[in-house]
């Protein structure tokens, strides 16, 4: 058996890997070639070019002047951090005190945690919630109605678990008290597992869109995959001026719209290319804790 | 006996005491769930009650899940959930499978570990920008697909407003977006399998086509099962956010499943009773679903939903 050799097998499994990888990475391409040609080119430009004709940044430049874009990137970026903090604090705290074994009354919590992943509301009475506690229009709207994932925390609870007990009962004899243990010896146990779930929740968060559109009604307060959705999908293009922009963008509509599509396309997930390494060195750390489904 | 039941009840209230800043951990992630899953649960008796602005709702009992069962529209929502699901599980099922086997034949390492890291991508992305993506790569006037059909003699498709095509797109970008990522199981199921049994299998000469049928894949068998049945329990949800966005008003005969059912009724049309009525009944088959496959699950391969 000659394993160096290049079989015909091999051939066979490479090509379709490759072509599977072309079919993920040329869409990209072709989206950030659109973006870039200039506008004079575009005529030269297939649906099928991953290459742009000649370089112009001008719609780059266009959009990321345009007020719109700016305060919905900080809107993302805000609403990201913010909610990122609160998803860690909260899920690993939770999840530590639910991995102990002798806590009293642990099963009726978890029962209450299980069910909300085989039961869901639908969005009206959730919408109805939000307004009622008057957090309609607001960002936490936003943030707080993802602030611990259920699935994130069953995970952490298993992680937690697995660890040996040696660790908290020796400074648990020392006279540390469980907020001590939590603060100096779990959280540097689980620095990769929090960096997955961390990963997870930031993900979610940049791509939230559905929650924002229908709880925030002023439109400064966007993220900016609602403006992408709005702009690009529903076609509305008259969401990308604003009172100190209407001049300038009449003179944008001569860059062709296909154009400014794709670039703020490729502005939203941009952000989420930056993370990817990170999520690659991470879940291949992670991935022994078992099954991640989301 | 009562001294000890005695001593068990101090016992009890002594670990209460003793770990009282454990619940203290766990207060933040109740009050979290009450507030967004529980009280939305309790809003849902609006779905018994007629909404009235001023003054109290009033009791109409079963009414409006009557008006829903008469109403055309939901019957159209619930076959499309259930066809586009059933598409999904018959085309899209099979790929991660053998996209893991197909990547566990990749000797070389690095190799392997670059095609999968391109094939995650498209999971981290919205589906906003999917919808994106697609629209452009399937637009009549310059678009990928189109242009293509082009090349080869055949007239262009307007895909996303063509009922012929429209749920096919579902499919086929349900897969450019997960096949990669769902294979992530399958791949940690193969890690698993004992080397021992290829080495045997090699002394016997089996070759490496027999060995990724006779030993891989059953070996990876029981994986396959759990995600099969736990993805059986959400069958009626067909996907939510892809469908409102790659939906338009020419396909929503086609494409209109319960969750898009019970926003557009909902929150676009005012009917809110209607709305929560169809979205319990969706929650309470779905939990039938959801729970009966995941204790299936359990039973087959010892592992379920949590």
């Amino acid at each position: 058996m000659n394993k160096s050799k290049f079989s015909l097998g091999d051939i066979f499994i490479y090509s379709s890997l490759i072509l599977g990888v072309f079919l993920v990475v040329w869409p990209l391409l072709n989206i950030l070639a659109w973006s870039l040609t200039p506008t004079k080119n575009v005529h030269m430009l297939d649906g099928l070019d991953i290459f742009p004709k000649g370089l112009d940044f001008d719609v780059f430049k266009l959009m990321l002047s345009n007020p719109r874009v700016l305060i919905s990137f900080t809107n993302s970026i805000l609403i990201t951090t913010v909610g990122l903090c609160l998803n860690m604090f909260f899920t690993s705290i939770a999840a530590y005190a639910l991995s102990k074994d002798y806590l009293p009354g642990r099963n009726l919590f978890l029962t209450l945690i299980i069910f909300t992943m085989v039961f869901e509301p639908s969005i009206v009475p959730e919408f109805i919630v939000i307004n009622n506690i008057g957090l309609f229009d607001s960002y936490w709207s936003v943030i707080l109605y993802k602030m611990v994932n259920v699935y994130y925390l069953i995970l952490m609870i298993r992680f937690y678990k697995e660890l040996p007990k040696e660790y908290f009962e020796a400074a648990e004899i020392d006279g540390a008290n469980h907020f001590q243990v939590f603060i100096h010896i779990v959280i540097p146990l689980s620095i990769p597992a929090l960096m997955v779930i961390g990963l997870f929740y930031t993900v979610a968060h940049w791509n939230e869109y559905f929650h924002a559109m229908i709880y925030l009604n002023d439109t400064n307060k966007w993220p900016l995959q609602v403006l992408l959705r709005e702009f690009a999908i529903v076609g509305d293009r008259g969401s990308m001026v604003s009172y100190k922009n209407i001049i300038e963008w009449g003179d944008a509509t001569q860059i062709d719209i296909r154009r400014m599509r794709a670039a703020i396309i490729f502005i939203t997930l941009f952000p989420i290319l930056l993370l990817f390494p990170f999520i690659l060195r991470y879940f291949t750390k992670g991935i022994n804790l078992g099954g991640i489904k989301e | 006996m009562l001294d000890m039941d005695n001593n068990r009840i101090k016992n009890y209230v002594n670990r209460i005491k003793k770990n009282y800043l454990l619940y203290l951990f766990i207060l933040p992630t109740l009050i979290f769930l009450f507030v967004f899953h529980y009280a939305p649960l309790f809003e849902s008796k609006l779905a018994f009650q007629k909404y009235k602005l001023i003054g109290d709702n009033e009791w109409v009992g079963l009414k409006y899940f009557r008006m829903l069962f008469s109403h055309s529209g939901f019957y159209q929502a619930l076959t499309n959930t259930i066809i586009i699901s059933a598409m999904k599980i018959a085309f899209t099922f099979p790929i991660p499978i053998i996209l893991a086997l197909t990547l566990n034949e990749v000797r070389k390492v690095s190799h392997r570990k670059f095609f999968q890291s391109i094939l995650y991508i498209p999971h981290f992305l919205s589906w906003v920008i999917i919808a994106g993506i697609f629209i452009s790569m399937l637009s009549l006037n310059n678009g990928a697909v189109n242009n293509i059909l082009v090349i080869m003699n055949f007239e262009p498709i307007n895909f996303l407003t063509n009922a012929n095509y429209v749920r096919w797109i579902l499919v086929i970008s349900e897969i450019w977006r997960s096949a990669g990522w769902d294979s992530v199981l399958y791949i940690a199921a193969i890690y698993s399998i004992n080397p021992e049994l290829y080495e045997s299998a090699e002394i016997d000469g089996a070759s490496r086509w027999q060995q990724t049928i006779f030993i891989t894949l059953p070996m990876i068998v029981p994986m396959i099962i759990t995600v099969f049945i736990l993805n059986l329990g959400f069958f009626l949800s067909a996907g939510f956010d892809q469908v409102f966005n790659l939906m338009n008003t020419t396909t929503i005969s086609k494409l209109d499943i319960i969750d898009t059912y019970v926003y557009r009724v909902g929150l676009l049309q005012g009917n809110f009773s209607l709305s929560i009525a169809a979205g319990l009944f969706k929650g309470l088959i779905g939990f039938i679903m959801i729970m009966s496959t995941h204790f299936i699950a359990k039973r087959i391969s010892g592992r379920g939903l949590w």
